[in-house]
């Protein structure tokens, strides 16, 4: 097969050329390739050519199906464009034991689609899970997502051992103490909405903690689904010091901010809580600078009639992997907030790295190849299964035409 | 009487999508209204052949009752739903409890819910106007309406006038509509209270004293909130004894007030608490006042909402 006269990311940066892909593999790189007899030529003219999304923060509903079949979930995000999906822990029953990651490391996929688990770090007993068990087991990382691992000293001997096995320690970073006396962050969408207000520093305090105890350790401490200012400033200050420290940020905290919750939509309730503006803009900010070098979507789907509820009562979670790309462009990328080679590297090979996979258009690589249209103004459609996407609707200018999974198409645009 | 764009009016949800002449609109209305509760024969045929439900998941004795017994004054039929005794009890949901009423044909639905914005989800797919009688911590508009209508009898205006609010002002949906219709109205705020329970963000609406012995000197109205016993549990007040020694409203304090001092409380009142009997009964007090001008100012929400459109 070969993609013609696409504009390929590679090393973060557009350049035009040709690629062949033979075997699943990418064979070759090159102006004017000539394709063999009988073989497969996709014009690529006026299209990226982007390493497939890599998604390092996924809720895989197994045991809880009626809020999305996994299978939906792994169709939605092929076509949204990943190949890769990092499951968190809070599966039914959790993924704290080796046979838990080994039966959702079985999870059915098409072929070049790749599952990745991430194990509990503690399990319901409120002890360590079997970390090297786990690790054996197939496991990348390690995380009690949903919730901050509140035992220091537990979490102290979670990252020794996520050191002794290169696992990333994916943290839920947020003071339990303070996230239990409110439901959104304090300030003035909490004071209006009536909604209880916890402060924000509960993000900052909790990555203080960890990223302290991980400078004694060295392990790789990743926060996760960062959301405030001052968690970012707390992040960047632990990286000073020489601490081990990496974030993500998820589409909506870059979207939305506290003002949207003066609906009381349920779709977008999702914790950790959004910001306000400054809190919104410096997660931006972030992102173009490569402070904040993932994004992860936290997609958590949720049935409707779960979301269909008092706000109060409806669970957390926005369901977006089908359309995290295309919002994000029209959002952050339309609007010259963030370089499009930005947006696709911390969607695509950067999440990848984080989880030892080798990623990116290069010879020899697995060739999961993501192809996006600019300029193609469309509303974002709901494609299946949980209905807690709050893009559908909304326009965007950009479009996923074609996954390619080791080689095959996986799915095209419009058919 | 009637008025452009208040006619329009579906729901009331809030204090704080209404304008001022919507305030003083419903303010206006609740002076015949309570002529008619002054009468030998207390009812009008007003909404004759309309029905009112009322909904409350949360304990009410004064807000219930006053509601019910405006719908009665004014000739509607009443719904009155147990939560106890109901559906709800099997689990139904409140989507289905609204679907269910509006199937009897019910015009308007009085609601009162623990969650925050009950009313705001309710009124995105009820064909019934849906009154909100308090939710959660968000609004409770109605009080806040008769809380005004009664300091505009006192006082005769409320522009320019300086209303301190004392207590619990984080968790209350009273103080909230009643700082957002003061506000409106052109008068002055002043909360008092803990600084556990004063949110930051008041500052765009309120001058915040933390000392009530200073805030209460030269004030025209106090509106004294109650005291939800639990926070002591959770940490926000140490002790009752100390909040009544701090925030209580005493005779001692009174006294160091102006001699024209109006004091409110939204009921039910924790005497020796957030306010002492001697002042919650002495003649400064319109605290029972305020129970019978909430049969008006709720016949005035009836009629806004429901009144005028077919006579």
């Amino acid at each position: 097969m070969i993609l013609k006269n696409g504009t390929v990311l590679m090393n973060g940066a557009f350049e035009r050329f040709d690629i062949r892909i033979e075997n699943g593999v990418i064979s070759k790189g090159g102006h004017d390739l000539s394709p063999d007899e009988g073989e497969t030529v996709i014009d690529c003219q006026d299209k990226i050519i982007s390493p497939t999304f890599v998604d390092m923060h996924t809720h895989v509903r197994l045991g809880q199906e009626y809020k999305e079949d996994p299978q939906v979930t792994i169709r939605k995000a092929i076509k949204g464009g990943y190949c890769a999906l990092n499951v968190m822990p809070n599966t039914k029953p959790a993924l704290d034991c080796a046979p838990m990651v080994e039966r959702m490391l079985k999870t059915e996929a098409p072929e070049g689609f790749h599952i990745f688990v991430t194990g509990a770090i503690t399990n319901e007993n409120g002890t360590l899970a079997e970390t090297e068990d786990i690790a054996s087991a197939g496991a990348v990382a390690i995380s009690d997502d949903g919730h901050w691992t509140e035992n220091s000293f537990l979490f102290y001997q979670a990252l020794k051992y996520a050191k002794k096995h290169d696992l990333l320690v994916m943290d839920h970073a947020q003071d339990m103490n303070l996230f239990k006396s409110g439901k959104i962050y304090e300030g003035k969408a909490s004071f209006e909405t009536g909604l209880k207000g916890f402060p924000k520093a509960a993000e900052a305090s909790a990555i203080y903690r960890d990223g302290t105890l991980n400078a004694q350790v060295g392990s790789r401490l990743h926060i996760t689904h960062l959301s405030t200012l001052m968690g970012l400033e707390t992040a960047n200050a632990l990286k000073q010091i020489g601490v081990h420290v990496t974030m993500d940020v998820t589409p909506h905290h870059l979207i939305f901010d506290e003002s949207a919750y003066l609906s009381y939509d349920t779709n977008i309730k999702a914790n950790p809580p959004f910001g306000d503006e400054r809190d919104r803009k410096a997660l931006v900010h972030a992102l173009r600078s490569g402070e904040i070098t993932n994004i992860a979507t936290d997609h958590a789907p949720h049935s409707e009639p779960e979301k269909d509820q008092e706000w109060e009562d409806a669970p957390y979670g926005i369901a977006s992997i089908d359309s995290a790309f295309e919002v994000l462009y029209q959002e952050l990328v339309t609007t010259s907030l963030v370089p499009l080679e930005t947006l696709l590297t911390a969607m695509s090979t950067n999440p990848a790295y984080l989880l030892g996979m080798r990623h990116g258009i290069g010879i020899g690589n697995e060739a999961n190849l993501t192809i996006i249209k600019l300029n193609e103004p469309h509303a974002i459609s709901y494609e299946g299964g949980a209905k807690n996407n709050p893009y559908v609707g909304k326009e965007s200018s950009a479009v996923v035409t074609m996954v390619i999974l080791k080689g095959n198409v996986a799915y095209e645009y419009g058919k | 009487m009637p008025k452009k764009g208040v006619q329009q009016m579906k729901h009331l949800l809030g204090i704080e999508e209404l304008s001022k002449e919507d305030i003083l609109y419903i303010l206006n209305l609740a002076t015949p209204m309570k002529d008619i509760i002054l009468r030998e024969v207390k009812k009008v045929p007003t909404l004759r052949g309309k029905i009112i439900a009322t909904l409350f998941y949360e304990p009410s004795t004064r807000t219930k009752n006053s509601f019910e017994l405006a719908a009665k004054l004014m000739s509607a039929d009443l719904v009155s739903v147990g939560v106890s005794t109901s559906s709800v009890q099997k689990g139904e949901s409140l989507k289905d409890t609204i679907y269910t009423l509006e199937a009897m044909g019910v015009d308007a639905i009085v609601i009162r819910h623990s969650r925050n914005g009950v009313p705001n989800y309710l009124s995105s797919f009820s064909h019934a106007s849906i009154i909100n009688a308090g939710d959660g911590q968000h609004e409770h508009p109605s009080q806040a309406l008769l809380d005004l209508f009664t300091i505009q009898e006192h006082k005769g205006h409320i522009e320019g006038l300086k209303v301190l609010i004392v207590g619990d002002i984080m968790h209350s949906r009273v103080a909230k509509s009643n700082i957002y219709a003061l506000n409106k109205l052109g008068a002055k705020v002043v909360v008092s209270g803990p600084p556990t329970l004063i949110p930051n963000e008041v500052r765009e609406y309120a001058e915040i004293c933390y000392s009530l012995d200073e805030a209460i000197k030269d004030v025209d109205v106090v509106n004294v909130l109650r005291l939800q016993l639990e926070r002591q549990q959770t940490g926000l007040i140490n002790s009752l004894q100390e909040y009544h020694r701090f925030y209580g409203l005493t005779s001692e304090r009174v006294k160091h007030a102006k001699n024209d001092l109006l004091v409110l409380h939204p009921g039910p009142m924790n005497r020796g608490v957030e306010i002492d009997e001697d002042v919650a009964y002495s003649e400064k007090s319109a605290i029972n006042e305020q129970v019978s001008n909430g049969v008006a100012v709720r016949m005035a929400i009836y009629y806004m909402l429901m009144g005028g459109k077919e006579q």
